[in-house]
């Protein structure tokens, strides 16, 4: 077991690497980058300049080279359109976008698992009509879409709740959200809810047809118990892993939501340094969400091998 | 003689699937008394399993659909009908009166519980022992049924096990609540030939000891020789004939029986091929009516393919669903309608 | 084995042979299958819709019309049939671009998908059937491209590259490429380890040619599956490019700009912008539910067995 973390993480420091070199390719896809940062009336001595300052003419090896030492230390330099360090700015944004995945988490476990496991249990039954039809439409739905539908329906005609924004309230030394976070949670949870739904259907229909759940019901120990410690136990082992998966990219991908709702997240602040053509914040951006995503992938194997005593234990004999 | 431990009568298992409805099990009736062992033998898809399942409504209904005219079993709270679903839970039958091991060591087990749990929950949910008590039950039960070091076994998963510690473990937890009844479905044909003999014998003490009656169901003769009082054979979800090991073995009446023994390669027989009986099983979507080995019987004739074979009982203990008997001028007569009773 | 079980016929386990039938039999219980049916006729009347686009248009996506700006659809006050979903901002004709956006849509699916599917598949070919060194470096990079969030990966290159209709599916086939050669390396090593191809070796039988007459019908099945899925994905992300603007130019009519473009004005002119997305789902609906279709009738554990 031992071992096996350690490849494992050794493998992550490689997918590292790969991921930086990625973060550095990406930006260099068209060419020189200095078109990307200046502004295209700039002249070339200004141009030049840029180069200077930002070191696109040294040879690509030595450019890697320093990246890769600035990004050790999360170094991006400098946002071009807040002229603040990247590092800062992400970090200011980050609760923000760890607030919105954190509820949209909750969500989506707290419908997509129960109804998944009513639709394992009693398949091709009504709830399970249901909750396929749930499941797909979560699936297909364009969650900036929906987020606009939201919108329009709970605030501007209900006005149930905020159309846009992050409003908070005081509780103790914390700056909490209110009900501002329900909106754009929700739309943020629809597409982990309905894979959450589909994969413990699927978990809890095959875990049910299992030859030691049949063996359980032939000892004849109470339903609730064959259900807890049979079905559900062994059922819920692959969700660890998917869990895991969906946390990382709830916030690593939150780009839409944020947006729509004009969430001060870090997601959100993609596309607005996409659109700025801020150059280092979105390298930055860019590698941030790619450690997340490793991270939590790393997490996902490592939870589901521990949750697993045949895997955690080893083959034994 | 005591009323039988267990008399199933004309049990009838049928599927419902979108495709066609199977018909599994077709008005099958058997007994068996306290303490003595049935071997259930024929092919895949004969119907034995289903039978078993059916008896302790094991099977998902729908598809599956479960008629008969009664299952009588004697449980220890009086005469119950095992075909009234009521009655399962309201006496303890699963478990507690009658045990059962499955064929598949490998997936008979929860893989994420320990074996000491998977046999304490029994313990404390029908006999209400104590966790500690239960426990100390558990280690005794995994040292009688051989495994060595049974306490430190308790904590072990069942991956940590070898197939053989499997269905010994199996037969534990079939055992544990000390049930009159022990259904074991081929425990042995997933085993080595070595653990195999080793089950066997296992089974054989436990039932001496414990006084237990035991149906075995195989399609393994040699099983059947060493262990069993009384052989049932089925043959397309029908039994088409019963009678004590010795009888059956000495002179089989049913022609599928006979292929069934004939196929047994015996050690200085002179015939070098290797006797099969021609044909397939019949497709179990049709409801049979006329004798479904009537393809394949070489002592087939008018009588065979009009109807159903009714029972018949030639001697005192034994009976078979067949018109055709040797006996009668060797030639093969028909048997005029048998009566129905004396299935012993 | 015992020598009862010589007497024995085993018809739970059919021999693992290749699948043989032809592709048209397995398109009958299409027609029974009311979700396959569904998806099947929304994919078909996509296609028609996009190919036939200028038939089915009422009227020009281009044309603008100030004098028209903003009309509801026909179904509400104010509204008229000459605009059956009514107009946008400039006063163009709501369905028509619709009509019209399919066209970016299914190009950039069909697109993206096929060049997912090629390049994917000849990567898990070579990478299941060499095995060693080759089948580490290819999954190894596909790791590591799965490692990076997909839709970070496609706004930045978007951004980088530009925006125009063949880069959006360059990007996409190229990102798409991991799961393909995941899909495809599984069957690969799958057959490798199939008694079958040691049986056919053991007589003889050329590797390639095994490869060739075994493991693509086996294929068809799971890549035409995850095919449709991956269609329906990438037209929800193109879309969603199209609504930061990172896709085709805005006076090109697609889903994803047009959602945008009403977003401004979605208080009082929501129409703009849900009609758009009302069409996103259909799409994604009926994709879906052909994969799902195609999934379980291909998957050969779900056939119904006689025994």
């Amino acid at each position: 077991m031992r071992r096996y973390l350690l490849h494992r993480l050794g493998q992550s420091v490689v997918m590292l690497i790969g991921l930086l070199i990625i973060v550095f390719v990406l930006l260099r896809l068209s060419g020189d980058p200095t078109n990307l940062l200046a502004p295209r009336d700039a002249t070339p001595e200004q141009r030049d300049a840029i180069r200077d300052a930002y070191g696109f003419d040294r040879p690509v090896v030595v450019q890697f080279g320093n990246f890769v030492r600035d990004a050790v230390q999360l170094d991006f330099g400098s946002s071009i359109r807040y002229k603040q360090p990247v590092r800062d700015i992400i970090f200011a944004r980050m609760p923000a976008t760890l607030e919105l995945g954190a509820v949209a988490v909750v969500f989506s476990t707290m419908i997509g698992i129960p109804l998944g496991v009513l639709a394992g249990m009693k398949p091709r039954r009504g709830i399970d009509g249901s909750a396929r039809g749930l499941a797909l439409l979560g699936q297909t739905i364009p969650d900036f879409w929906l987020a606009l539908v939201l919108i329009l329906v709970f605030a501007v005609k209900l006005d149930w709740f905020p159309p846009f924004g992050r409003e908070t309230f005081q509780l103790g030394p914390f700056d909490v959200p209110n009900q501002s976070i329900i909106l754009p949670a929700f739309a943020l949870c629809l597409f982990p809810m309905a894979q959450l739904l589909r994969f413990t259907r699927s978990s809890v229909l095959e875990i049910a047809g299992e030859d030691y759940v049949r063996i359980a019901r032939s000892k004849g120990i109470p339903s609730r118990l064959i259900y807890r410690r049979y079905i559900l136990k062994n059922a819920m082992i692959p969700l660890i892993s998917i869990l895991s998966l969906q946390v990382g990219a709830l916030l690593s991908g939150s780009l839409y939501i944020e947006a729509v709702f004009s969430w001060p997240g870090a997601g959100g602040l993609l596309a607005e340094a996409v659109g700025n053509r801020d150059f280092p914040l979105v390298q930055g951006l860019a590698f941030l969400g790619g450690l997340i995503t490793i991270v939590f992938s790393l997490l996902a194997d490592v939870l589901y091998k521990l949750a697993d005593p045949r895997i955690r234990l080893g083959a034994g004999r | 003689m005591n009323a039988p431990l267990l008399r199933v009568d004309g049990l009838q298992v049928h599927f419902e699937t979108p495709d066609a409805t199977v018909h599994a099990v077709n008005g099958v009736s058997f007994d068996v008394a306290a303490g003595e062992t049935i071997a259930l033998v024929g092919e895949s898809g004969s119907g034995k399993s289903v039978t078993m399942l059916a008896l302790l409504r094991l099977l998902a209904e729908p598809p599956a659909v479960i008629n008969g005219v009664s299952a009588t079993y004697v449980a220890r709270s009086g005469e119950v009908d095992l075909l009234d679903r009521r009655v399962h839970r309201k006496h303890a039958i699963r478990g507690r009166e009658i045990g059962y091991v499955a064929q598949d060591p490998q997936t008979s087990l929860n893989p994420t519980v320990t074996i000491g749990v998977q046999l304490t929950e029994m313990l404390r949910h029908h006999l209400s022992m104590t966790k500690r008590s239960a426990r100390r039950h558990a280690a005794f039960l995994l040292d009688r049924v051989g495994i060595p070091d049974a306490d430190k076994r308790l904590d072990s998963y069942p991956h940590q096990l070898s197939g053989g510690m499997r269905q010994r473990v199996m037969i534990a937890v079939a055992i544990s609540c000390e049930p009159r009844l022990l259904i074991a479905d081929e425990p042995t044909t997933a085993l080595d030939v070595t653990v195999q003999a080793q089950i066997v014998d296992l089974v054989r003490d436990l039932q001496k000891e414990f006084g237990l009656a035991v149906i075995w169901i195989t399609h393994d003769l040699g099983v059947v020789a060493g262990l069993a009082d009384r052989v049932a054979v089925m043959y397309a979800g029908r039994l088409v004939e019963s009678a004590p090991v010795v009888g059956l073995y000495g002179q089989p009446l049913h022609p599928y029986s006979v292929g069934l023994l004939g196929a047994v390669p015996r050690l200085g027989a002179r015939s070098t091929t290797l006797a099969s009986i021609p044909g397939m099983p019949p497709d179990l979507e049709t409801y049979p009516s006329h004798c479904a080995f009537a393809p394949r019987c070489p002592h087939a004739f008018e009588p065979c393919w009009a109807q159903v074979p009714p029972d018949r009982s030639p001697a005192a203990g034994r009976s078979v669903a067949c018109f055709y008997d040797a006996d009668a001028n060797g030639n093969g007569n028909a048997n005029g309608n048998g009566s129905h009773d004396d299935r012993r | 084995m015992t020598v009862g079980q010589l007497v024995e016929h085993r018809d739970d386990e059919p021999f693992a042979g290749p699948l043989r039938r032809s592709p048209l039999a397995k398109l009958r219980p299409l027609l029974r299958s009311p979700g396959g049916f569904v998806g099947a006729s929304i994919f078909i009347l996509l296609i028609l819709l996009a190919v036939f686009a200028p038939l089915f248009a009422p009227q020009d996506p281009l044309k603008q019309s100030l004098r028209d700006a903003n009309t509801p659809p026909f179904w509400m006050t104010d509204g008229s049939t000459k605009f059956l979903v009514g107009t946008d901002a400039l006063g163009r004709d709501i369905l028509s671009r619709l009509i019209y956006g399919s066209r970016v849509s299914l190009t950039v699916a069909v697109g993206g998908v096929l060049i997912a599917a090629t390049l994917g598949m000849l990567l898990g070919l070579i990478a299941g059937y060499r095995g060693g060194r080759i089948d580490r470096i290819i999954v190894g990079g596909n790791d590591l491209l799965l490692s990076v969030p997909y839709i970070l990966l496609v706004v930045v290159i978007a951004a980088v590259v530009g925006t125009s209709l063949v880069n959006v599916i360059l990007i996409f086939g190229f990102t798409d490429i991991p799961i393909f050669v995941r899909v495809t390396r599984g069957e690969v090593l799958k057959l490798k380890e199939s008694t079958f191809v040691e049986a056919a070796r053991g007589v003889g039988v050329p590797r390639w040619r095994i490869l060739w007459s075994h493991l693509v019908p086996n294929l068809v099945g799971p890549i035409g599956t995850l095919a449709t899925f991956e269609m329906s994905s990438m037209i929800l992300y193109e879309a969603g490019l199209g609504f930061l603007g990172l896709s085709v130019p805005p006076s090109t009519p697609s889903w994803g700009n047009m959602i945008n473009a009403g977003r401004g004005a979605l208080e009082v002119y929501p129409w703009i912008s849900i009609a758009p997305g009302v069409a996103i789902v259909i799409a994604g609906m009926g994709l879906n539910l052909l994969g799902d279709w195609s999934r379980d009738a291909l998957d050969p554990r779900s056939r119904r067995v006689k025994r």
